[in-house]
């Protein structure tokens, strides 16, 4: 995490901090009083991942490998019904958030590893999310959202009459960065792009959105090669237009592959070691088809072992598991699930939210807060006018001051391609506005001298003031530009600074 | 009888070599003698008994009412090539089996039989039974079938009918139609699994199954003998467990060339043209003949078009190269077909690619090993050699019926663009195979879709694939069918696995096979879409024959008349040659009815024109009202499908008015003409005139017969539907482009991340933005209006001129064919006038003759009317 290099000032999610406390104290209406402290403890927490994208996608799923374990329920039909936050704790627990503001325990069990909530009774709309507690190091890291899935044409009558104008500037979101699932589909079509529109998350934008090609084995058809194939062709989402300025990358992952590799039994493990170990051309005849798979009568394994087996592997699991077997490169479980793991490509996602999200994470969730608490003011005006005044004035206050949402922002625009500049310039101002070391922002390696250091700052503050100045340049790239001069006058003074 | 079917049914999924089932057969008394029969005709039995004992399995399975579905493989599979492989090589001389389904409700010809028992009349007495009948299972099945068909029927009628014969309610041995539903031809190498027909069955008709197998030494691949009466009646008796329908499956041999040997349901129709053209060759008639064999090109090969839709990824062709056993459309994980590609038979693999390149369109032959670079989302990226559509000719025996497959690029949200010109496609073809594949259940515009296409195309086939890949597919299917009967959607849905038909292919595994459901989707084919085509063809063959012998026939009269009468000579003379110059005069350019022909097309030319620009600047004036209204991309995406939808109603209500309007001009003309030749009426003298309205005889056959008549039908305007079809859907294809959809989403984000710290300064720019995207929208769809003018306005020019062309030379034609028959009776009047009394004698004597055969030749095709128009008529009560 990039430390602010002006050392006089304050930390922006410090000062956001405050501003909660602030709200906290100005609000005499006891829930605004909670929420504006939850918000506060929000920026204590881990960093919050939402899972969005159409329905059967396999958000759950992907939820599960990433936690690793069963966690979230799946099925073949629609299954979340409700926003479910998952969230780290010392116990183990479910509650419920009614949209009345009260809280309420539920009973749950696990069911062959997935939670088995009991909702007790209460009517699905009265309920606004569920939030589970648990005790899990992965969801230290991050808290994961489980969202329904995009559905038909409600939604898409929904996304119509919020629109695209009406779009709300201080709408509290709940997640910092999102998740998208989505399946293959034709760069022209329109949903495409719509479910990168579903904004109920929050603001899409290549910093805190990644957006993962989903169930990648049955792209390539289940056959040895598919996830190669999956591979090429989210190389060529990356590399869209259209795509690119909606998310960061674009990750193929077979997410059930994920979920199983994470959490294979050794039971499961010795049904593929007796699949692996019978005859290849048996074996071959069974991993025909699905129905080959399930119906023949072969002596090997049960029918219900059979499948149990697919809906745990799926068709290209099987495949992958009895070959690695057959081929001596795995015996145990364990080589398994590394196997399994290996091949799903959850790996590159982690990669990508270590590289993309994590990093910014402290700015993510103050920008997130910041904006709940925009939200708040507005709700505070009804009760008491002046109090939600003088918060707006803070809040105005802070985002005005805060570097870091300038260069949040400048990194948008560019990333984005929002801004009329060269490719080179664009380059320059993703280097410049990562969260790294000083020298690497400015482009150097970490091994630059103060003095170089200090040189390619005042450059870069050269540079941007002149197009800052133009008077030809449009309004956004005047204001870019001078987001960038702020950026290395910061840069030049890190080098001045004594160490 | 029973045990030994359930036996076969419960023996044969696993056993794979023929000496297994041959040990079931040892009850049978005559084994050795229909194995040593086979042996004399060099066919190798094992592959019949395959043939035969899915058969039995399937026949006697199937229900009272409903379909019967007959499945035959030959054996021998290889299993190292692929199916395209095997495919050339079974032309490398390798040898063919076709087999052959039809039905249709028994033969007269059985009656001998079926009367004998009508007048034994006691059901008691069933034992005494034809001689060849003689053991005791026979015995015991056809007791039990007695009881069936006592309880079935209420009456004692069981002699009869297990003796195979059909039985009127009356009791009555019925007349033999021509065998209705189908003949479905399915050849291949011996890898092949071949296979099988479902025939829709009614109640009320007894069956009868024969298998007819041809000798290997034989040439000629028409000629087809009984396979054996042994074996003939065995099939027989088995089938009359559930007696519905007579069945004859014949299986014969092709040579590696053959093409297109006559089949059943057409048979009496080929070789009536075959008689027809022998009759003219004597005549020396080489146009008459010429004609002919057209019409029997025609007859084999009716061009049935059926078109795989779907959205993208769906697997559509995947599924047709399922069906074609091999790669003939590119397949790729990633998007691979973004030109439409229409698939139809040819003598050799042929790729012909259509495409603008400067705005023109270039139509070029390449390699087919090269069509990936031209279709593919990877050799061809977003389509920047702008191919509308690439044309494959394959020698396959599925195509060599006359069937067209279209393969669509995928729809992106199917109510959009390639939805609406699929819809304005389907009036023209004759199936439609809708895609959706097993990972997902239907969506809402899916099912708008399907809806739609019901109303609009005869036959709507669901395929539901990649149900190899996916565990729960079962689910999806009951999900789907909810679907479906949630939105009163009545139509078929197939589960298919298309790499299954690969695998089997190569393992040579029929069951294999049968799991891929391709064999299903092929039989359903068969009997909703080529079938009505076939029978169509058929009629249209019956006319061909008419209408050429009413050529020929009056002049031939006349002549006759003269060489009997030697007193009416000089007036014969004259009225010959009055008829000649008449006809002169009609071929000539100064005849009233080209003048007409030329009149009214040109006025039909500029009516469609001007439709056409009405609608366009109608479209172009609503849609200028409603831009200024969108903001969101929802909105512009509303509108972009309304306008693609009323684009392509238009063209199509342009292109019909069309065709409505050419029909009219025909008949005028031939009013006209028939007007004019009644001016020459002097010929009535001879008791004879010249019958004009047999002239045109192959004018509009397809009255009564709706929907497949389009295609087939009519004589002038018969592929061009189709084919106007697809040119709308390539139309479409090209004229949306990517941006279309994406105009006002160019960057939805920039409102994003950023507006939330920008505050209104951005919310002004982006509504200035609007502002241009806007712009951009107007500008974008009038330049798509503008490309349909000028492309439509090209296309209906071209189809204006091709109408009037084939109107005229279609007429010229027929007026030249009937010049030559009054040209030639007056020569040969002339030469018989000098002819002694002998010699005119001989001559009428010969005369005579040739009048009998094609009278008898007319008779035939007249009564093979009469026979479809039953058949017809209970086919569709």
């Amino acid at each position: 995490m990039s430390q602010p290099p002006s050392a006089g000032v304050e930390r922006t999610d410090v000062q956001v901090r405050r501003l909660a406390d602030l709200a906290a104290s100005l609000a005499t209406d006891p829930a605004l009083r909670a929420e504006a402290a939850s918000l506060g403890e929000r920026l204590d927490g881990p960093l919050r991942v939402a899972f969005a994208g159409r329905v059967k996608a396999g958000k759950s799923t992907l939820l599960n490998a990433l936690v690793g374990e069963r966690l979230a329920p799946t099925d073949a039909g629609e299954c979340t019904r409700l926003v479910t936050i998952y969230r780290d704790g010392i116990g183990y627990g479910v509650v419920a958030l009614m949209r009345d503001g009260t809280r309420r325990a539920l009973d749950f069990r696990r069911q062959s590893g997935a939670l088995d909530i009991d909702i007790g009774g209460l009517p699905l709309p009265s309920i606004e999310r569920l939030e589970v507690t648990w005790p899990s190091s992965a969801l230290r890291a991050m808290t994961l959202i489980d969202t329904p899935g995009l559905a038909s044409l409600n939604d898409e009558n929904s996304l119509r009459t919020r629109g695209f104008l009406a779009l709300d500037g201080g709408r509290p979101s709940e997640a910092d960065a999102v998740i998208y699932l989505m399946r293959h589909l034709h760069r022209t079509d329109a949903q495409f792009l719509e479910s990168f529109l579903d904004r109920s998350l929050g603001p899409v934008s290549p910093l805190n959105a990644v957006a993962v090609l989903s169930r990648a084995d049955e792209i390539g058809a289940a056959r040895p090669d598919a996830m190669q194939s999956a591979a090429r062709i989210a190389e060529r989402y990356r590399n869209d237009e259209q795509l690119s300025s909606l998310c960061a990358t674009v990750v193929p992952l077979a997410g059930l592959l994920a979920e199983t590799g994470h959490t294979l039994r050794e039971d499961e493990a010795a049904a593929l070691r007796t699949l692996a170990a019978s005859d290849t051309e048996v074996l071959q005849r069974m991993l025909t088809s699905v129905d080959r798979f399930v119906q023949e009568p072969y002596d090997l394994l049960a029918r219900e072992e059979r499948e149990a087996l697919l809906a745990r592997l799926g068709l290209f699991g099987v495949r992958l598991a009895t070959a690695e077997l057959h081929a001596g490169r795995a015996t145990t479980a364990t080589d398994l699930s590394r196997l399994l793991v290996n091949a799903s490509g959850v790996a590159a996602l982690r990669r990508v939210l270590a590289e993309h999200f994590l990093p910014r994470a402290r700015v993510l969730q103050a920008r997130a807060v910041l904006t709940a608490l925009r939200d708040l003011a507005r709700r505070l005006r009804a009760a008491d006018e002046s109090a939600a005044a003088q918060l707006e004035r803070e809040i105005e206050r802070t985002e005005a001051g805060a570097h870091e949402f300038a260069e949040l922002r400048l990194a948008h625009l560019a990333a984005t391609g929002a801004l009329p500049v060269s490719q080179e310039e664009q380059r320059e101002i993703e280097r410049l506005t990562r969260p790294a070391s000083p020298a690497q922002r400015a482009g150097l390696t970490d091994d630059a001298s103060a003095d170089q250091l200090a040189g390619v700052a005042a450059a870069g503050v050269e540079r941007w003031r002149t197009k800052a100045s133009d008077p030809l340049a449009d309004p956004l790239t005047a204001e870019a530009a001078s987001i960038a001069v702020r950026s290395y006058e910061a840069l030049f003074l890190a080098a001045r600074a004594p160490r | 009888m029973v045990g030994w079917i359930q036996r076969v049914r419960e023996t044969l999924p696993q056993s794979r070599r023929w000496s297994d089932i041959a040990v079931l057969y040892r009850k049978h008394r005559h084994r050795e003698q229909i194995v040593e029969r086979l042996r004399k005709q060099g066919v190798p039995y094992a592959t019949e008994l395959r043939a035969l004992l899915p058969l039995f399995r399937q026949v006697t399975r199937r229900p009272p009412a409903g379909t019967i579905s007959l499945r035959c493989w030959p054996l021998g599979a290889g299993t190292d090539a692929s199916g395209a492989s095997s495919h050339r090589r079974s032309e490398g001389g390798r040898r063919t089996w076709a087999l052959r389904v039809t039905t249709g409700r028994p033969s007269k010809r059985k009656d001998p039989r079926g009367r004998a028992a009508k007048d034994r009349g006691n059901p008691s007495r069933r034992r005494v039974r034809p001689r060849t009948a003689k053991r005791s299972g026979r015995r015991r099945a056809g007791r039990k079938l007695g009881a069936w068909r006592d309880r079935a029927r209420g009456r004692s009628t069981t002699t009869a009918a297990s003796a195979g014969l059909p039985l009127t309610s009356a009791g009555q041995a019925a007349e033999l139609p021509t065998p209705i539903a189908t003949e479905l031809e399915v050849a291949g190498s011996p890898e092949v699994e071949t296979a099988l027909s479902d025939v829709p069955l009614s109640k009320g008709d007894a069956p009868m199954l024969s298998l007819a197998v041809p000798s290997m030494a034989s040439d000629d691949p028409g000629l087809e003998r009984p396979y054996s009466p042994v074996h003939r009646r065995r099939v027989r008796r088995t089938c009359l467990a559930r007696p519905r329908w007579r069945v004859n499956l014949t299986a014969e041999e092709q040579p590696p060339a053959a093409r297109a040997p006559a089949r059943p349901a057409a048979a009496a129709e080929s070789e009536l043209l075959d008689r027809a053209a022998q009759a003219f060759r004597s005549l020396a008639r080489d146009d008459l003949v010429r004609r002919l064999s057209a019409a029997k090109a025609r007859l084999q090969r009716p061009s049935t078009v059926v078109c795989v839709v779907g959205e993208f990824k769906q697997g559509k062709s995947s599924l047709i190269n399922a069906l074609l056993a091999g790669r003939v459309c590119p397949v790729d994980d990633d998007l691979a077909t973004s030109a439409l590609t229409v698939v139809h038979f040819g003598d050799a693999l042929k790729v012909v690619v259509r495409r603008r390149a400067d705005g023109e369109q270039v139509v070029e032959a390449i390699d087919p090993a090269t069509l990936n670079e031209w279709v593919t989302e990877q050799g061809n990226r977003g389509n920047q050699r702008a191919v509308e559509r690439v044309d494959i000719a394959l020698p396959h025996p599925l195509l060599r019926d006359g069937l067209i497959l279209v393969d669509t690029p995928g729809m992106g949200g199917i109510g959009a663009g390639h939805g609406a010109a699929t819809l304005a496609f389907l009036p023209y073809a004759d199936g439609l195979i809708f895609v959706s594949d097993a990972t997902a259940e239907l969506s809402a515009p899916e099912v708008t879709f399907l809806k739609q296409s019901l109303e609009l195309c005869p036959t709507v086939v669901f395929a539901l694939t990649k149900t190899d890949l996916v565990p729960h597919w079962r689910r999806i299917h009951e999900l789907n069918r909810g679907h479906l009967a949630d939105a009163g959607l009545d139509l078929p849905v197939l589960p298919i696995a298309s790499p299954l038909r690969h695998a089997a292919m190569k393992q040579g595994d029929p069951a294999l096979e049968a799991e891929s459901g391709i064999p299903a989707l092929v039989n359903l084919l068969a009997t909703d879409v080529i079938a009505p085509a076939k029978r169509l063809a058929a009629r249209r063959a019956r006319t061909d024959v008419h209408s050429a012998v009413s050529q020929v026939l009056p002049s031939l009269n006349t002549e006759l008349a003269m060489l009997e009468d030697p007193a009416r000579q000089a007036q014969g003379l004259a009225e010959l040659q009055a008829a000649r110059s008449r006809l002169d005069h009609l071929r000539g350019p100064g005849a009233r009815w080209s003048q007409l022909l030329a009149d009214r097309m040109a006025d039909l030319s500029n009516e469609a024109t001007y439709g056409l620009r009405r609608s366009v600047r109608e479209l172009q004036r609503q849609m200028e009202g409603r831009l200024e209204e969108i903001k969101t991309p929802a909105d512009w995406e509303d509108l972009s499908r309304e306008l693609r939808t009323a684009t392509a109603g238009a063209v199509t209500h342009i292109i019909g008015q069309l065709e409505a309007g050419a029909d009219a001009i025909q008949q005028d003309v031939r009013a006209m003409l028939a007007e004019e030749s009644l001016e020459a009426g002097e010929l009535r003298a001879l008791g004879r005139s010249i019958d004009v309205s047999a002239l045109w005889g192959d004018t509009r056959i397809d009255e009564g017969v709706h929907r497949a008549g389009r295609v087939a039908g009519t004589a002038l305007t018969g592929l061009r539907g189709a084919q106007s079809g697809i040119f709308m859907v390539s139309i479409f294809a090209r004229f949306l482009p990517a941006g279309m959809a994406g105009i006002l989403m160019a960057n939805p984000v920039s409102l994003g991340l950023g507006a939330v710290f920008a505050g209104h300064q951005l919310i002004d720019a982006n509504r200035r933005r609007l502002g241009a995207r806007r712009q951009k929208a107007r500008v974008s769809v009038s330049r798509f209006l503008d490309d349909v003018q000028f492309e439509v306005g090209n296309q209906l020019g071209d189809m204006v001129r091709q109408l009037q062309r084939e109107l005229r030379d279609n007429l010229t034609e027929r007026i030249g064919e009937l010049h030559r028959s009054y040209a030639g009776a007056l020569e040969r009047a002339q030469a018989d006038a000098t002819r002694s009394q002998q010699q005119r004698e001989a001559r009428s004597a010969v005369l005579r003759e040739q009048i009998a055969l094609l009278e008898r030749v007319s008779t035939e095709a007249g009564a093979g009317d009469a026979r479809a128009a039953r058949v017809g008529g209970q086919a569709q009560p």
